[in-house]
């Protein structure tokens, strides 16, 4: 399998203290990584820098051949970041904000089709309330629908499962199932050792900056 | 893609309408304040009236930017437009314009009020004044939108913004008094022809360096 994203000597400090020292690794096409650790060891970190949400101090990544670092917004089209915020805006409606989403993804998407996905993942009735009455678990939910609705061939997913209830976690579990079969590339961030058994081909411990 | 982050700016503002009534309810009780306190000859309060509204629009275009950006931080909302596979220079350019807009629509509420509470004259050249306006407060929002992107990843960030902000937009508050004072004057244009061209320069440099860096500076 070719490699969809090459990590190399990515290191990232916040007040001289180190976070990530000279992480290294490389993700193949229709693999599933899981990244684990005690809290703050840089996981969520990680996966910003991965986005390019946040800039690192040193290192290289590659994402489909293509320097995500110094290259056009354009090469990271089809990678997808959901981090443990929503990342939408809390005035408009969950409709609207997955709306916005798709369009600066260059999507046009119906929004029958949006309210599709949003009625399959329980906050239908929801739609056009503004999120910022959303519960945690509901946010979770308007996520997983969004990335539903994305071409993405690289989904960065921190912490999917918390704040969800059963039926929640069910959908998650589904989403990560149908996902892996498919054949598309993702990294999580997951607490829970016997899901990170379960979701990743490969499971990578963060210990102090480095992948042990 | 400019247009639709204009848009998103523009739809966020009309759901919540935080910016513009909160530089609103600011700029007339700015205005309130001048009127109410000083009690001094029409001829002296003509002469300070620019410098009162430029000081007034500085303060109220602090407000505005601040706000522009805080609510993108509520929900991480930011990290949708950085993600997105787009030209970063377009979110800097759609948060100077509809800062630009925001402003515009704040001066054109106030104005009336202002003239009126400090019983000064209308300019007699009502068109020229309008322009340099319209080309002033472009330049205050170049400076802020940069500026407010820069402070918005602090941790102090409704600290940083005015102390950044201030020096660096006070050659173009001089200009804008010293514009609008002339035009108050009937003065020919030749006589604050260096002004404009002070505010058209930072208008330019700071459009540009706020397009090119605005990449860089949108990380964490």
């Amino acid at each position: 399998m070719p490699a969809v994203l090459t990590v190399s000597n990515i290191s990232k400090s916040f007040d001289r203290r180190p976070i990530l020292k000279d992480i290294s690794f490389t993700l193949h096409q229709g693999e599933t990584i899981v990244l684990m650790g005690k809290n703050g060891v840089g996981k969520s970190t990680l996966l910003r820098i991965l986005a390019r949400i946040m800039a690192c101090d040193g290192g290289q990544i590659s994402f489909q051949n293509k320097d995500l670092l110094k290259g056009s917004p354009c090469d990271r089209h089809k990678l997808l970041y959901l981090g443990h915020a929503p990342a939408m805006y809390t005035t408009l409606s969950a409709k609207e904000n997955i709306k916005l989403a798709l369009t600066l993804r260059g999507m046009t998407v119906g929004l029958s089709e949006i309210q599709n996905q949003l009625n399959y993942f329980g906050i239908g009735t929801q739609s056009n309330d503004p999120i910022s009455i959303y519960s945690q678990g509901m946010l979770q939910r308007l996520k997983l629908a969004y990335a539903e609705l994305v071409n993405w061939n690289l989904l960065l997913i921190d912490e999917p499962f918390s704040g969800l209830d059963t039926d929640g976690v069910g959908l998650v579990e589904t989403a990560l199932h149908r996902w892996k079969e498919i054949g598309k590339s993702l990294i999580l961030v997951l607490h829970n050792q016997s899901r990170a058994k379960e979701f990743g081909d490969r499971i990578l411990y963060i210990q102090n900056g480095s992948i042990e | 893609m400019f247009f639709i982050l204009l848009k998103k700016e523009l739809f966020v503002e009309f759901r919540s309408r935080e910016v513009t009534l909160s530089m609103l309810v600011f700029g007339l009780s700015i205005i309130l304040t001048f009127a109410f306190s000083s009690n001094v000859s029409p001829t002296i309060i003509a002469n300070y009236a620019p410098g009162m509204f430029w000081i007034m629009v500085l303060f109220v275009a602090v407000i505005g930017v601040h706000r522009s950006f805080s609510y993108e931080k509520e929900f991480d909302a930011f990290s949708m437009l950085i993600s997105a596979p787009i030209d970063r220079g377009f979110i800097f350019l759609s948060k100077w314009i509809s800062g630009f807009i925001f402003l515009t629509i704040m001066e054109a509420l106030i104005i009336i009020p202002f003239f009126k509470f400090l019983m000064i004259d209308f300019p007699s050249q009502p068109w020229i004044a309008i322009g340099t306006t319209m080309l002033i407060n472009c330049a205050i929002m170049a400076i802020a939108s940069l500026v407010s992107g820069i402070a918005m990843r602090a941790r102090l960030s409704e600290v940083l913004l005015p102390v950044l902000l201030f020096p660096l937009v006070s050659p173009v508050i001089i200009a804008a008094t010293k514009i609008s004072g002339s035009i108050m004057a009937g003065d020919p244009f030749s006589f604050w022809q260096i002004w404009l061209l002070i505010v058209l320069t930072v208008i330019v440099i700071f459009g540009l360096v706020g397009y090119t860096l605005f990449d860089f500076i949108a990380e964490e």
